[in-house]
Protein backbone atom coordinates (compact mmCIF):
# COMPACT_ATOMS: atom_id res chain seq x y z
CA UNK A 1 0.00 0.00 0.00
CA UNK A 2 1.74 3.30 -0.89
CA UNK A 3 0.59 6.68 0.89
CA UNK A 4 -0.65 7.70 -2.51
CA UNK A 5 -3.90 5.63 -2.07
CA UNK A 6 -4.11 6.18 1.18
CA UNK A 7 -6.79 9.01 1.08
CA UNK A 8 -9.15 6.98 -1.97
CA UNK A 9 -8.80 3.90 0.38
CA UNK A 10 -10.33 5.15 3.79
CA UNK A 11 -12.99 6.66 2.25
CA UNK A 12 -13.79 2.68 0.92
CA UNK A 13 -13.36 1.88 4.48
CA UNK A 14 -15.68 4.53 5.46
CA UNK A 15 -18.09 2.84 2.97
CA UNK A 16 -18.23 -0.38 4.78
CA UNK A 17 -16.53 -1.31 1.59
CA UNK A 18 -13.40 -3.17 2.47
CA UNK A 19 -12.79 -6.67 3.78
CA UNK A 20 -11.43 -7.70 7.26
CA UNK A 21 -7.91 -8.44 5.65
CA UNK A 22 -7.92 -4.90 3.67
CA UNK A 23 -9.03 -2.88 7.06
CA UNK A 24 -6.17 -4.82 8.86
CA UNK A 25 -3.59 -3.83 5.71
CA UNK A 26 -4.86 0.37 5.81
CA UNK A 27 -4.49 0.05 9.51
CA UNK A 28 -0.74 -1.13 9.83
CA UNK A 29 0.12 1.25 6.97
CA UNK A 30 -1.48 3.66 9.30
CA UNK A 31 0.30 2.65 12.11
CA UNK A 32 3.57 2.81 10.86
CA UNK A 33 3.00 6.30 8.51
CA UNK A 34 2.27 9.53 10.92
CA UNK A 35 1.49 11.68 7.64
CA UNK A 36 -1.59 8.94 6.52
CA UNK A 37 -2.72 8.40 9.95
CA UNK A 38 -3.31 12.29 9.73
CA UNK A 39 -5.03 12.43 6.71
CA UNK A 40 -6.66 8.98 7.57
CA UNK A 41 -8.03 11.38 10.74
CA UNK A 42 -9.25 14.35 8.59
CA UNK A 43 -10.87 12.35 6.03
CA UNK A 44 -12.77 10.35 8.97
CA UNK A 45 -13.76 13.55 10.49
CA UNK A 46 -14.77 14.72 7.84
CA UNK A 47 -17.08 12.40 6.05
CA UNK A 48 -18.42 11.14 9.45
CA UNK A 49 -19.50 15.39 10.53
CA UNK A 50 -20.86 15.20 6.80
CA UNK A 51 -23.11 12.35 7.15
CA UNK A 52 -24.65 13.57 11.07
CA UNK A 53 -24.88 17.02 9.03
CA UNK A 54 -26.96 15.33 6.10
CA UNK A 55 -28.85 12.97 8.04
CA UNK A 56 -29.93 15.49 10.53
CA UNK A 57 -31.01 17.88 7.56
CA UNK A 58 -33.22 15.14 6.24
CA UNK A 59 -36.99 16.76 5.35
CA UNK A 60 -39.82 14.56 5.94
CA UNK A 61 -42.18 14.50 3.08
CA UNK A 62 -45.00 16.85 3.64
CA UNK A 63 -48.09 15.41 4.78
CA UNK A 64 -49.97 17.12 1.80
CA UNK A 65 -47.66 14.88 -0.87
CA UNK A 66 -49.23 12.14 0.45
CA UNK A 67 -52.23 12.83 -0.65
CA UNK A 68 -51.27 14.36 -3.94
CA UNK A 69 -49.78 10.78 -4.66
CA UNK A 70 -52.39 8.74 -3.62
CA UNK A 71 -54.99 11.00 -5.63
CA UNK A 72 -52.57 10.00 -8.63
CA UNK A 73 -52.76 6.72 -8.22
CA UNK A 74 -56.26 6.75 -8.07
CA UNK A 75 -55.85 8.70 -11.64
CA UNK A 76 -53.96 5.35 -12.79
CA UNK A 77 -56.26 3.02 -11.48
CA UNK A 78 -58.79 4.77 -13.00
CA UNK A 79 -56.87 5.04 -16.32
CA UNK A 80 -56.07 8.52 -16.53
CA UNK A 81 -52.97 9.84 -17.52
CA UNK A 82 -51.34 12.23 -14.73
CA UNK A 83 -49.90 15.45 -14.68
CA UNK A 84 -49.55 17.53 -11.52
CA UNK A 85 -51.79 20.50 -11.69
CA UNK A 86 -49.43 22.99 -10.24
CA UNK A 87 -47.07 22.12 -13.38
CA UNK A 88 -50.18 22.78 -15.89
CA UNK A 89 -50.63 25.96 -13.55
CA UNK A 90 -47.19 27.03 -14.50
CA UNK A 91 -47.86 26.96 -17.90
CA UNK A 92 -49.65 29.52 -19.13
CA UNK A 93 -53.19 31.57 -17.91
CA UNK A 94 -55.18 30.17 -20.27
CA UNK A 95 -54.04 26.57 -19.81
CA UNK A 96 -54.31 27.18 -16.07
CA UNK A 97 -58.48 28.12 -16.63
CA UNK A 98 -58.54 25.26 -18.69
CA UNK A 99 -56.99 23.18 -15.85
CA UNK A 100 -59.62 24.21 -12.94
CA UNK A 101 -62.80 23.85 -16.04
CA UNK A 102 -61.33 20.53 -16.27
CA UNK A 103 -61.58 20.01 -12.65
CA UNK A 104 -64.24 21.42 -12.40
CA UNK A 105 -66.72 18.96 -14.96
CA UNK A 106 -65.08 15.98 -13.77
CA UNK A 107 -66.03 16.64 -10.61
CA UNK A 108 -69.65 17.89 -11.99
CA UNK A 109 -69.90 20.89 -10.03
CA UNK A 110 -69.32 24.33 -10.34
CA UNK A 111 -65.63 25.95 -9.55
CA UNK A 112 -64.43 25.62 -6.09
CA UNK A 113 -67.68 23.07 -5.10
CA UNK A 114 -67.56 20.03 -3.93
CA UNK A 115 -70.10 17.77 -5.14
CA UNK A 116 -72.41 15.39 -3.10
CA UNK A 117 -72.07 12.87 -5.90
CA UNK A 118 -68.77 13.03 -6.05
CA UNK A 119 -68.25 12.98 -2.25
CA UNK A 120 -70.35 9.43 -1.98
CA UNK A 121 -68.35 8.01 -4.52
CA UNK A 122 -65.40 8.79 -3.30
CA UNK A 123 -66.14 8.20 0.24
CA UNK A 124 -67.29 4.65 -0.41
CA UNK A 125 -64.41 4.12 -3.05
CA UNK A 126 -61.61 4.83 0.07
CA UNK A 127 -63.99 2.32 2.56
CA UNK A 128 -63.82 -0.15 0.52
CA UNK A 129 -59.93 -0.40 0.20
CA UNK A 130 -57.63 -1.78 3.00
CA UNK A 131 -55.91 1.42 2.97
CA UNK A 132 -52.53 1.58 4.99
CA UNK A 133 -53.03 3.09 8.76
CA UNK A 134 -50.39 5.82 9.25
CA UNK A 135 -51.42 6.19 12.80
CA UNK A 136 -53.34 3.57 15.19
CA UNK A 137 -55.90 3.97 17.57
CA UNK A 138 -57.72 3.26 20.15
CA UNK A 139 -56.82 6.35 22.06
CA UNK A 140 -58.27 9.46 20.48
CA UNK A 141 -55.62 11.90 21.96
CA UNK A 142 -53.12 10.43 19.84
CA UNK A 143 -54.61 10.31 16.61
CA UNK A 144 -55.49 13.95 16.99
CA UNK A 145 -52.48 14.83 18.01
CA UNK A 146 -50.63 13.13 15.24
CA UNK A 147 -52.96 15.10 12.70
CA UNK A 148 -51.56 18.51 14.02
CA UNK A 149 -50.12 20.64 11.92
CA UNK A 150 -50.51 18.11 8.63
CA UNK A 151 -54.11 19.26 7.77
CA UNK A 152 -55.14 22.83 8.09
CA UNK A 153 -58.41 21.56 9.89
CA UNK A 154 -58.61 20.41 13.85
CA UNK A 155 -58.90 16.77 13.60
CA UNK A 156 -61.01 15.79 16.66
CA UNK A 157 -62.23 11.81 16.01
CA UNK A 158 -65.47 11.65 17.44
CA UNK A 159 -67.07 9.14 20.09
CA UNK A 160 -69.16 6.90 18.07
CA UNK A 161 -71.04 5.94 21.67
CA UNK A 162 -71.56 1.88 20.60
CA UNK A 163 -70.59 -1.00 22.31
CA UNK A 164 -67.86 -2.84 21.01
CA UNK A 165 -66.13 0.22 19.17
CA UNK A 166 -62.95 0.76 18.36
CA UNK A 167 -61.07 3.35 16.84
CA UNK A 168 -58.34 1.57 14.55
CA UNK A 169 -56.60 4.19 13.59
CA UNK A 170 -56.06 7.00 11.04
CA UNK A 171 -54.34 8.52 7.80
CA UNK A 172 -54.05 11.60 5.59
CA UNK A 173 -56.70 11.28 2.57
CA UNK A 174 -58.58 13.53 0.19
CA UNK A 175 -62.07 14.09 -1.10
CA UNK A 176 -62.09 15.85 -4.50
CA UNK A 177 -59.26 18.19 -4.36
CA UNK A 178 -59.73 18.79 -0.66
CA UNK A 179 -57.78 17.24 1.87
CA UNK A 180 -59.26 14.83 4.25
CA UNK A 181 -58.58 12.70 7.44
CA UNK A 182 -59.35 9.05 7.39
CA UNK A 183 -60.02 7.94 10.31
CA UNK A 184 -61.31 3.80 10.29
CA UNK A 185 -63.52 2.67 13.42
CA UNK A 186 -64.67 -1.27 14.45
CA UNK A 187 -67.89 -1.36 15.80
CA UNK A 188 -68.89 -5.32 16.83
CA UNK A 189 -67.06 -6.24 13.61
CA UNK A 190 -67.99 -3.78 11.15
CA UNK A 191 -65.73 -1.29 9.29
CA UNK A 192 -66.55 2.54 9.98
CA UNK A 193 -64.78 4.61 7.46
CA UNK A 194 -65.21 8.43 9.05
CA UNK A 195 -63.45 11.57 6.59
CA UNK A 196 -62.91 14.65 8.69
CA UNK A 197 -62.37 17.97 5.81
CA UNK A 198 -63.39 21.18 5.46
CA UNK A 199 -67.38 21.17 4.33
CA UNK A 200 -67.29 24.81 2.48
CA UNK A 201 -69.38 25.07 -0.87
CA UNK A 202 -70.45 21.46 0.48
CA UNK A 203 -73.23 21.09 -2.51
CA UNK A 204 -75.49 18.31 -0.73
CA UNK A 205 -78.66 19.31 -3.05
CA UNK A 206 -79.09 15.33 -4.48
CA UNK A 207 -78.83 13.54 -1.20
CA UNK A 208 -81.43 12.92 1.02
CA UNK A 209 -82.34 14.49 4.14
CA UNK A 210 -82.45 13.66 7.71
CA UNK A 211 -83.06 15.39 10.89
CA UNK A 212 -81.22 13.58 13.81
CA UNK A 213 -82.22 14.95 17.17
CA UNK A 214 -82.14 18.53 15.29
CA UNK A 215 -79.38 18.03 13.39
CA UNK A 216 -79.41 18.10 9.63
CA UNK A 217 -77.49 14.68 7.84
CA UNK A 218 -77.49 14.07 4.35
CA UNK A 219 -77.70 10.39 3.20
CA UNK A 220 -76.80 8.62 0.04
CA UNK A 221 -75.50 5.38 -1.02
CA UNK A 222 -73.45 3.89 -3.90
CA UNK A 223 -72.75 0.08 -4.31
CA UNK A 224 -74.33 -1.27 -1.16
CA UNK A 225 -72.64 1.36 1.01
CA UNK A 226 -74.06 4.19 2.86
CA UNK A 227 -72.93 7.43 3.74
CA UNK A 228 -73.85 10.05 6.06
CA UNK A 229 -72.82 13.65 5.80
CA UNK A 230 -73.27 15.93 8.93
CA UNK A 231 -71.71 19.59 9.71
CA UNK A 232 -70.34 20.37 13.24
CA UNK A 233 -68.12 22.86 14.37
CA UNK A 234 -66.78 24.16 11.08
CA UNK A 235 -66.11 20.54 9.94
CA UNK A 236 -67.56 18.08 7.78
CA UNK A 237 -67.77 14.36 8.81
CA UNK A 238 -68.59 11.93 5.86
CA UNK A 239 -69.56 8.31 7.82
CA UNK A 240 -68.95 5.46 5.20
CA UNK A 241 -70.54 1.83 6.09
CA UNK A 242 -72.52 -1.50 4.98
CA UNK A 243 -74.57 -0.43 7.88
CA UNK A 244 -78.20 0.41 7.22
CA UNK A 245 -79.37 3.62 7.23
CA UNK A 246 -81.12 3.75 10.88
CA UNK A 247 -77.63 2.43 12.44
CA UNK A 248 -75.70 5.24 10.66
CA UNK A 249 -77.76 7.48 12.02
CA UNK A 250 -77.72 6.04 15.25
CA UNK A 251 -74.04 6.27 15.19
CA UNK A 252 -74.56 9.90 13.92
CA UNK A 253 -76.69 11.05 16.75
CA UNK A 254 -74.27 9.57 20.17
CA UNK A 255 -71.27 10.59 18.37
CA UNK A 256 -72.83 14.31 18.25
CA UNK A 257 -74.86 14.79 20.99
CA UNK A 258 -72.11 14.94 23.41
CA UNK B 1 -58.65 -1.23 -3.66
CA UNK B 2 -57.05 -3.97 -6.02
CA UNK B 3 -54.23 -6.55 -4.45
CA UNK B 4 -52.01 -4.91 -7.26
CA UNK B 5 -52.26 -1.17 -5.37
CA UNK B 6 -52.00 -2.19 -1.97
CA UNK B 7 -48.76 -4.61 -2.58
CA UNK B 8 -47.64 -0.62 -4.52
CA UNK B 9 -48.49 1.22 -1.64
CA UNK B 10 -47.00 -1.57 1.46
CA UNK B 11 -43.66 -1.37 -0.54
CA UNK B 12 -43.25 1.73 -1.61
CA UNK B 13 -44.91 4.26 0.91
CA UNK B 14 -42.46 3.32 3.76
CA UNK B 15 -39.74 5.17 1.62
CA UNK B 16 -41.68 8.34 1.00
CA UNK B 17 -39.78 10.22 3.32
CA UNK B 18 -36.43 9.46 2.20
CA UNK B 19 -36.94 9.89 -1.77
CA UNK B 20 -38.66 12.95 -0.77
CA UNK B 21 -35.31 13.95 1.30
CA UNK B 22 -33.20 13.01 -1.29
CA UNK B 23 -35.54 14.86 -4.51
CA UNK B 24 -35.17 18.18 -2.11
CA UNK B 25 -31.27 17.64 -2.23
CA UNK B 26 -31.36 17.25 -5.80
CA UNK B 27 -33.90 19.48 -7.19
CA UNK B 28 -32.88 22.41 -4.26
CA UNK B 29 -36.31 23.28 -3.77
CA UNK B 30 -39.58 22.00 -2.20
CA UNK B 31 -41.66 22.34 -4.96
CA UNK B 32 -40.06 20.20 -8.30
CA UNK B 33 -39.01 18.09 -5.03
CA UNK B 34 -42.89 16.99 -4.48
CA UNK B 35 -43.77 17.35 -7.90
CA UNK B 36 -40.44 14.85 -8.82
CA UNK B 37 -41.51 12.27 -5.94
CA UNK B 38 -45.06 12.32 -7.00
CA UNK B 39 -44.12 11.65 -10.98
CA UNK B 40 -41.85 8.68 -9.72
CA UNK B 41 -44.34 7.07 -7.43
CA UNK B 42 -46.84 7.34 -10.39
CA UNK B 43 -43.97 6.23 -12.43
CA UNK B 44 -43.26 3.14 -10.19
CA UNK B 45 -46.90 2.09 -10.12
CA UNK B 46 -47.09 1.76 -13.91
CA UNK B 47 -43.94 -0.12 -13.86
CA UNK B 48 -44.94 -2.42 -11.14
CA UNK B 49 -45.19 -5.36 -12.86
CA UNK B 50 -41.64 -5.06 -13.53
CA UNK B 51 -40.38 -5.22 -10.16
CA UNK B 52 -39.14 -8.26 -8.46
CA UNK B 53 -41.29 -9.26 -5.32
CA UNK B 54 -37.87 -9.68 -2.87
CA UNK B 55 -35.48 -7.73 -4.15
CA UNK B 56 -34.63 -4.30 -3.04
CA UNK B 57 -37.63 -1.70 -3.13
CA UNK B 58 -35.81 0.98 -2.36
CA UNK B 59 -33.41 0.70 -4.49
CA UNK B 60 -36.20 0.68 -7.22
CA UNK B 61 -37.61 3.51 -6.17
CA UNK B 62 -34.18 5.46 -5.90
CA UNK B 63 -33.47 4.00 -9.18
CA UNK B 64 -36.92 4.68 -10.90
CA UNK B 65 -37.16 8.61 -8.94
CA UNK B 66 -33.23 9.48 -9.91
CA UNK B 67 -33.57 8.35 -13.67
CA UNK B 68 -36.84 10.85 -13.92
CA UNK B 69 -34.54 13.92 -12.39
CA UNK B 70 -31.48 13.35 -15.08
CA UNK B 71 -33.96 13.32 -17.46
CA UNK B 72 -36.37 15.99 -16.82
CA UNK B 73 -34.17 18.42 -14.46
CA UNK B 74 -31.18 17.69 -16.36
CA UNK B 75 -30.94 17.12 -19.80
CA UNK B 76 -29.20 19.30 -21.63
CA UNK B 77 -27.66 21.42 -18.79
CA UNK B 78 -24.62 22.73 -18.16
CA UNK B 79 -24.31 20.56 -15.03
CA UNK B 80 -23.50 17.59 -17.54
CA UNK B 81 -20.95 18.97 -19.00
CA UNK B 82 -19.11 20.18 -15.68
CA UNK B 83 -19.50 16.82 -14.27
CA UNK B 84 -18.01 15.05 -17.23
CA UNK B 85 -14.83 17.38 -16.97
CA UNK B 86 -14.29 17.02 -13.42
CA UNK B 87 -14.81 12.95 -14.11
CA UNK B 88 -11.69 13.04 -16.75
CA UNK B 89 -9.32 14.83 -14.74
CA UNK B 90 -8.54 16.60 -11.66
CA UNK B 91 -8.78 20.09 -12.54
CA UNK B 92 -12.28 21.02 -11.34
CA UNK B 93 -11.52 24.57 -10.50
CA UNK B 94 -12.55 23.13 -6.31
CA UNK B 95 -10.92 20.46 -6.42
CA UNK B 96 -8.87 19.92 -3.40
CA UNK B 97 -6.13 17.93 -4.00
CA UNK B 98 -4.53 15.18 -1.36
CA UNK B 99 -1.22 17.20 -0.57
CA UNK B 100 -3.89 20.66 -0.17
CA UNK B 101 -5.72 18.21 1.88
CA UNK B 102 -2.51 17.22 4.46
CA UNK B 103 -1.41 21.12 4.54
CA UNK B 104 -4.86 22.26 5.56
CA UNK B 105 -5.59 19.15 8.24
CA UNK B 106 -5.32 20.91 11.14
CA UNK B 107 -7.10 23.80 10.46
CA UNK B 108 -10.05 22.11 8.77
CA UNK B 109 -10.50 20.33 12.43
CA UNK B 110 -11.62 23.58 13.29
CA UNK B 111 -13.40 24.52 10.23
CA UNK B 112 -15.07 21.06 11.03
CA UNK B 113 -16.55 21.86 14.79
CA UNK B 114 -17.68 25.19 13.06
CA UNK B 115 -19.22 23.97 10.06
CA UNK B 116 -22.87 24.71 9.86
CA UNK B 117 -25.64 22.47 8.66
CA UNK B 118 -26.63 25.67 6.61
CA UNK B 119 -22.95 26.03 5.36
CA UNK B 120 -22.74 21.63 4.69
CA UNK B 121 -26.51 22.52 2.76
CA UNK B 122 -25.37 25.24 0.61
CA UNK B 123 -22.43 23.53 -0.47
CA UNK B 124 -23.69 20.79 -1.70
CA UNK B 125 -26.21 22.25 -3.49
CA UNK B 126 -23.89 23.71 -5.21
CA UNK B 127 -22.14 21.12 -6.54
CA UNK B 128 -22.55 19.48 -10.12
CA UNK B 129 -25.92 17.29 -9.91
CA UNK B 130 -23.67 14.16 -10.79
CA UNK B 131 -21.84 14.84 -7.77
CA UNK B 132 -24.30 15.80 -5.42
CA UNK B 133 -25.99 12.45 -6.29
CA UNK B 134 -23.51 10.49 -5.60
CA UNK B 135 -23.01 12.08 -2.09
CA UNK B 136 -26.72 12.40 -0.86
CA UNK B 137 -27.58 8.15 -2.01
CA UNK B 138 -23.78 7.52 -0.05
CA UNK B 139 -23.62 9.73 2.94
CA UNK B 140 -27.36 11.00 3.44
CA UNK B 141 -29.25 7.30 2.72
CA UNK B 142 -26.21 5.00 3.44
CA UNK B 143 -26.48 2.85 -0.03
CA UNK B 144 -23.91 0.89 -1.00
CA UNK B 145 -21.27 1.32 -3.98
CA UNK B 146 -23.43 -1.13 -6.00
CA UNK B 147 -27.06 -0.03 -5.39
CA UNK B 148 -25.62 3.42 -6.04
CA UNK B 149 -23.99 2.31 -9.50
CA UNK B 150 -27.54 -0.02 -10.18
CA UNK B 151 -29.94 3.18 -9.26
CA UNK B 152 -26.93 5.19 -11.53
CA UNK B 153 -26.71 2.76 -14.40
CA UNK B 154 -22.71 3.19 -13.92
CA UNK B 155 -19.87 1.28 -13.22
CA UNK B 156 -18.84 0.90 -9.97
CA UNK B 157 -15.34 2.95 -10.57
CA UNK B 158 -17.57 5.73 -11.60
CA UNK B 159 -19.23 5.51 -7.98
CA UNK B 160 -16.60 5.33 -6.27
CA UNK B 161 -14.27 8.32 -8.39
CA UNK B 162 -17.51 10.34 -8.07
CA UNK B 163 -18.11 10.01 -4.41
CA UNK B 164 -14.30 10.72 -3.40
CA UNK B 165 -14.22 14.35 -5.93
CA UNK B 166 -17.68 15.15 -4.49
CA UNK B 167 -16.73 14.99 -1.06
CA UNK B 168 -13.34 16.82 -2.14
CA UNK B 169 -15.19 19.62 -3.64
CA UNK B 170 -17.74 19.80 -0.53
CA UNK B 171 -14.56 20.34 1.58
CA UNK B 172 -12.84 22.66 -0.31
CA UNK B 173 -16.16 24.33 -0.99
CA UNK B 174 -16.41 24.77 2.89
CA UNK B 175 -13.11 25.74 3.04
CA UNK B 176 -13.59 28.52 0.71
CA UNK B 177 -16.74 29.52 2.53
CA UNK B 178 -14.78 29.65 6.35
CA UNK B 179 -11.93 31.62 4.77
CA UNK B 180 -14.81 34.09 2.97
CA UNK B 181 -16.66 34.04 6.72
CA UNK B 182 -13.16 34.84 8.54
CA UNK B 183 -13.58 31.54 10.02
CA UNK B 184 -10.64 29.39 8.82
CA UNK B 185 -7.01 29.86 11.27
CA UNK B 186 -4.92 31.78 9.18
CA UNK B 187 -3.32 29.47 7.00
CA UNK B 188 0.00 31.40 6.66
CA UNK B 189 0.44 32.00 10.35
CA UNK B 190 -0.44 28.22 11.09
CA UNK B 191 2.54 27.56 8.90
CA UNK B 192 4.57 29.75 10.07
CA UNK B 193 4.10 28.94 13.74
CA UNK B 194 4.87 24.88 12.75
CA UNK B 195 8.23 26.37 10.91
CA UNK B 196 7.40 25.18 7.44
Amino acid sequence: MSCAEVARLVHLELDGEFGAEERLDLERHLSECASCADLARGERAFVGRLRDVLRADRAAAPPALSVRIDRALDQVDGGARVTPLRRILAWSVPAAAAAVALVAWWAQVPDGQLGAQMLVGEAVARHQRELPIEVRGPDPEQVRSWFRGKLDLPVRPPTLGQPRTQLVGGRLSHLGQRQAAYLMYDVGGSKISVFIFDPQDLATERMRHRSVRGRDVWVGAEHGYNVALVRSGGLGYAFASDLDEARMLDLISAAFSR
Amino acid sequence: MSDRRQQFEQMALPHLDALFATALRLCRNDRDAEDLVQDAMVKAYRFFDRFEPGSNGRAWLFKVMVNLFYNRYRQGQRERRVAEEADAGDHHGRYTSDAAIRALRDPERELLDRMTQRDVVRALEALPADFRAVVVLSDMEGFLYREIAEILDCPIGTVMSRLFRGRRLLRGMLAEHAADAGLAVDLTAYRRSKGS
